[in-house]
């Protein structure tokens, strides 16, 4: 069953690829709208120096803003997610913020920072720091709550609850939230970089579009993509290794 | 009782506090950075206000409409077929799923370029952001129904498709349900940004609009209006999720 | 005689309001009484929902009554009291993430015993429940009543006079939770601790206890409290055990018919 899966996986992938060949060379689109796998394939070759600098400054801003927002939102989620009356107070202005398009404070950000570097970073914060609160006050109010009453019985400080009962407990949906948070920070800085349009592999995406350069836009958008793919994978396996003692 | 009272009182200190904060950093910086409440408010509630915003409104409404339909529609059929044939599942969901983990912006440029500035590239990114939970989640509501529960039906002698549409269809529709909330929010996200990156009508393009000719109590009328609309969807949603209630 | 008559808990006017949501409290427990000698082996049974776990929690200072007190060796307890009384919870409550071993340490890691002595502690009890070979297992591994085992050997570790248990075998089948409760006298016989032990299974109450307290339906209060004088080892099958738990059947019947009517 699998194998079969993987062989027609395999022979769907191919199939796209000669069905969108032939449709191209036949002339049923435009190659200045839909490049040929060919074409496409032949920019790979000068992709390296297309994306070089960008895809730099666009992994620098994701990670960084992954980082700040990932630390902030576990440790927010962490401090709202075991106080009763805090969590009653703010979920719902942390849900509400959640739940609209983020992206219309990117102006407002952009008036007090300026086009750059700063907006970018903040604005990628608080695409990345809103999930990761959310799932991360998912998981500590989750916690059974006679795991922190062992503690407690045996005298634990409250520091000892947090360390040694809290956090390990909610460790899946912390590494959940991680997973979560670093697609939501390239996301975040992509936006930013397409809005803003001054750098990036998101600024570069635009102007690739907007000058029909369609074969290397392709290139461009499966390079991310398929790193998009293999870091959430990764991570997917981790948090599987984490979560099979526990659950 | 008391304790709930507490929560909403805090809550409305908060509320005041972001508006206070709002008006005295508007006094101190130029009109041009920031707006004052005691401007922006006023206009909210003023009809005339809204002549050349309205045509845009419904042009946002109409790209959420025309996007969550075809997702819906879409992701269901699809959906239903992976989540009842196990080998098409075990093929095509883990592809799926690998796409989903794509950040959907990546996509736009492309729909740009094949789709042009106007409505069609915000109803195509909008569908593609909201298509992927709606299936997602119905493969998993249908490949997850209790086995037992479809024994107990053809032990009484229920034929496959009664089977599907009286027990495999209610017994999954309340995750199938949440996958529809979940998209139809993703489409106003989708629409807004899309028309934000570049577009030619739309609430989004007048946001981006308002915001590079520094008319910023314009600006804030406008992502209030966003913000009301994206809320008014969600509850929307929310009543979709209630309709596979089960009495909890 | 003379030693095991003399008291250690004693449990005086305890009464336990919970707000009820709309502003109407909920009594809990209500004017609750009783005494528990050294070294005994005392139950409290009654129908769900009859305050039983809240009894326990106030026993163990880990809840505030509304009134009333309750003095372990005269003195008055007002917090968990980790040197004298060790808790084991319903289902067990074991930390996932660590192994039994690590369970087992994590009462001797908070009290800051040093690592060789809480390994040397914990491997003790380990083999004393008769876990020997599962130390490394996290508790997933591991069936229904390994994991209350390994529970029970993390609250004899803390080697307390007193151990309160609240429904420990509760979760298990019926042939499990009899070897459990066989094992449980032994090591109550070799550790000479007092239990307190909250179950709502009559063979249970029947086959362990030195004395048993019948409460009744919300609110809980005493309805009465039996002396168990079987001798041990007691069969669990003895005309005697069946006696008692024929006595204390007919006495909750009416609790539990008026706890389902009220809902």
């Amino acid at each position: 069953m699998r194998k079969i899966a993987v062989f027609l996986q395999i022979g769907t992938i191919a199939a796209v690829i000669v069905i969108w060949e032939e449709i191209v060379v036949k002339g049923f689109v435009d190659p200045l709208f839909l490049p040929p796998p060919s074409q496409v394939l032949y920019s790979f070759a000068t992709l390296p120096a297309l994306i070089g600098l960008p895809f730099y400054e666009t992994l620098t801003k994701t990670l960084l803003s992954f980082a700040v927002g990932s630390g902030l939102g576990i440790a927010l989620g962490i401090l709202i997610g075991s106080g009763i009356f805090l969590h009653d107070v703010l979920y719902p202005y942390i849900f509400g913020l959640y739940s609209i398009p983020r992206m219309i404070f990117l102006p407002l950000i952009v008036l007090f920072l300026g086009i750059g570097f700063n907006s970018t970073l903040f604005y990628a914060v608080l695409h990345t720091v809103l999930p990761v609160i959310i799932i991360v006050i998912g998981g500590v109010r989750a916690v059974d709550k006679r795991l922190i009453l062992y503690a407690v019985s045996v005298g634990a400080t409250l520091t000892q609850i947090y360390t040694k009962v809290i956090i390990p407990a909610a460790l899946p949906s912390i590494i959940a939230a991680l997973r979560l948070g670093i697609i939501f920070s390239l996301l975040g800085v992509l936006i930013a970089e397409m809005y803003l349009s001054l750098s990036g592999i998101g600024f570069l995406m635009q102007k690739l579009s907007f000058a029909f350069r369609s074969a290397d836009l392709f290139a461009v958008t499966i390079c991310v993509a398929v790193i998009a793919i293999v870091i959430s994978v990764l991570l997917g396996e981790f948090q599987k290794k984490i979560g099979e003692r526990q659950i | 009782m008391r304790f709930k009272f507490k929560v909403l009182i805090f809550q409305f200190f908060i509320l005041f506090l972001i508006i206070l904060v709002w008006e005295l950093t508007s006094a101190n910086v130029s009109i041009i950075f920031l707006a004052p409440p005691t401007q922006v408010f006023p206009l909210l509630f003023n009809i005339w206000y809204y002549a050349d915003i309205l045509p845009h409104i419904s042009i946002t409404g109409f790209e959420i409409l025309v996007s969550f339909g075809l997702a819906t529609s879409t992701g269901l059929s699809v959906g239903f077929m992976l989540g009842t044939w196990k080998l098409l599942r075990t093929t095509y969901e883990p592809l799926l799923a690998a796409l989903y983990a794509v950040p959907s912006v990546v996509w736009y440029p492309l729909l740009l370029l094949f789709l042009g500035l106007d409505v069609a590239s915000k109803i195509a990114f909008a569908y593609i952001l909201s298509f992927f939970p709606i299936v997602l989640s119905t493969i998993q509501g249908v490949s997850q129904v209790d086995v037992v529960l479809v024994k107990a039906a053809y032990s009484m002698g229920a034929s496959k498709l009664t089977t599907f549409y009286k027990v495999i269809i209610p017994a999954a529709l309340p995750i199938i349900l949440s996958g529809i909330s979940t998209g139809l929010a993703l489409c106003v996200t989708g629409v807004i940004v899309g028309e934000m990156l570049g577009g030619i009508r739309g609430l989004g393009v007048l946001i981006a609009s308002a915001a590079t000719r520094f008319e910023t109590a314009r600006y804030f009328v406008l992502t209030i209006l966003v913000i009301i609309i994206a809320f008014a969807v969600n509850y929307c949603g929310k009543i979709i999720e209630r309709l596979g209630g089960r009495g909890a | 005689m003379e030693v095991m008559s003399k008291t250690l808990i004693e449990v005086r006017n305890l009464t336990k309001l919970y707000n009820g949501g709309l502003g109407k409290p909920i009594t809990a427990l209500q004017d609750v009484n009783f005494s528990v000698a050294k070294e005994e082996f005392f139950t409290i049974i009654g129908p769900s929902g009859c305050g039983k776990s809240t009894l326990l929690n106030l026993i163990a200072g880990l809840d505030k009554p509304s009134s009333g007190e309750v003095l372990v060796n005269g003195v008055k307890i007002n917090k968990p009291n980790p040197q004298l009384m060790a808790i084991m919870f319903q289902e067990h409550a074991l930390y996932n993430w660590r192994t039994v071993l690590r369970n087992v340490e994590f009462g001797l890691e908070i009290r800051g015993v040093s690592k060789a002595e809480r390994r040397t502690k914990a491997l003790h009890y380990i083999r004393l429940v008769g876990l020997q070979g599962f130390e490394d297992k996290y508790p997933n591994q591991l069936s229904g009543g390994m994991k209350q085992r390994a529970a029970l050997a993390r609250a004899l570790s803390l080697e307390t006079d007193i151990l309160l248990m609240d429904e420990p075998f509760g979760a298990l089948d019926e042939q499990t939770r009899l070897l459990l409760g066989l094992e449980l006298t032994r090591i109550w016989q070799e550790t000479k601790k007092t239990i307190i032990f909250v179950t709502h299974s009559l063979s249970e109450a029947a086959f362990l206890s030195d004395r048993i307290l019948v409460m009744s339906a919300r609110p809980g209060r005493v309805k009465r409290i039996y002396n168990v004088d079987i001798r041990r080892p007691r069969d669990p099958n003895s005309d005697e055990v069946n006696h008692i738990k024929a006595l204390i059947w007919n006495e909750i019947k009416d609790e539990a018919l008026s706890m389902m009517k009220g809902g």
